[in-house]
């Protein structure tokens, strides 16, 4: 029990990820991250997971992490509704 | 160390403090050892809060702002729902005049960035800073978080609603009735698992919900909302 364990953190914790934001303002993500974008007409919606070490020095973002992390921010257009369902994995914008 | 660490994080912690300029909802849940900036409180162990913070307007009155909070737990069963309106969204829900077509336009050359967020770690060590992340703070453990953040421009809050809800309780085919046209209000789970939720609406729709919501943003019986018509215009889904 205890290897495996062992095996698994040890996995967990190889990563290593750094974000920031440049003088221009692009965001920046370099190492071991898996990064999701969904952009429409109504909203952004940008999300991004990593394992092992992470630091981030984005202007939304400052901090590390060691471990696993999951973030997301979405923008969202006036008169809308947005509705996210994790368990579903949905995501559904209705106009008013 | 450990105890090292978390000194160190709660100082720097309340040196940062949460900017003046910006409202902030939100939820957390965290199973660790635990440095919570945004209520300023250290934790060991299991923790649920809802927090908001709302600077008064710069002549020292206060925006319009409704929130509720409902927490329904047990040793197997875990509900958990948390809901709030700003601006002419709050103002309807709370109005008590139904009058037809009485969904006020707002101002949107007001409007800042509107950011709706959520956050999940598990991790050794986990650090949020800076003054504007409503994630400030630190944890060992199990960390979950949902947050909106509504800036204040001109003195003014724009108009959002938005609902985070938790659910454990499963459901049951034979209450497929109960759900609703205004983005589905059931909120127990398919999966026999957790149903995480959130619903986020801006301008218009957000006082559409909020109005619909207006008992539950209330905890009024007799509240109607400034829409007349529980059922919002059939909205166009994408």
């Amino acid at each position: 029990m205890i290897r495996i364990l062992t095996i698994v953190v040890t996995v967990l914790l190889s990563g290593c990820a750094i974000s920031y934001t440049d003088d221009v303002g692009f965001e920046h993500s370099i190492g071991l991250v898996h990064s999701k974008v969904k952009v429409t007409d109504e909203l952004i919606m940008v999300g991004k997971t990593s394992f092992g070490f992470t630091l981030d020095m984005t202007d939304t973002e400052q901090g590390f992490n060691l471990g696993f992390k999951s973030q997301e921010r979405v923008y969202l257009k006036n008169d809308l509704s947005l509705s996210i369902d994790r368990n579903k994995r949905e995501v559904s914008v209705e106009h008013y | 160390m450990k105890r090292n660490s978390i000194g160190a994080a709660v100082v720097l912690a309340s040196l940062i403090g949460c900017a003046k300029n910006t409202v902030y909802f939100g939820t957390n849940t965290n199973l660790a050892i635990d440095v919570d900036a945004s209520s300023g409180s250290a934790n060991i162990g299991y923790k649920n809060s809802q927090f908001a913070s709302i600077p008064p307007k710069d002549d020292g009155t206060s925006f319009s702002i409704l929130g509720s909070s409902d927490v329904d737990v047990s040793i197997s069963d875990m509900v958990i729902e948390e809901e709030f309106a700003t601006g002419l969204a709050a103002e309807c829900a709370a109005s008590r005049k139904t009058k037809k077509g009485d969904d006020k336009e707002e101002d949107k050359t007001q409007y800042g960035t509107l950011l709706f967020a959520s956050y999940f770690s598990v991790s050794l060590f986990d650090v949020n800073l800076g003054a504007d992340n409503p994630f400030l703070g630190a944890s060992i453990g199990y960390k979950r978080s949902t947050a909106t953040v509504i800036p204040i421009k001109n003195d003014k809050l724009r108009s959002v609603y938005a609902k985070t809800s938790v659910n454990t309780l499963p459901y049951e085919s034979s209450d497929s009735g109960s759900t609703t046209n205004k983005g589905n209000n059931d909120t127990r789970t398919h999966t026999k698992g957790i149903r995480f939720k959130q619903d986020f609406a801006t301008g218009r729709a957000s006082q559409y919900l909020a109005s619909y919501n207006a008992k539950s943003l209330t905890k009024i019986d007799n509240a109607a909302g400034c829409i007349e018509s529980v059922s919002p215009p059939v909205p166009t889904k994408k």
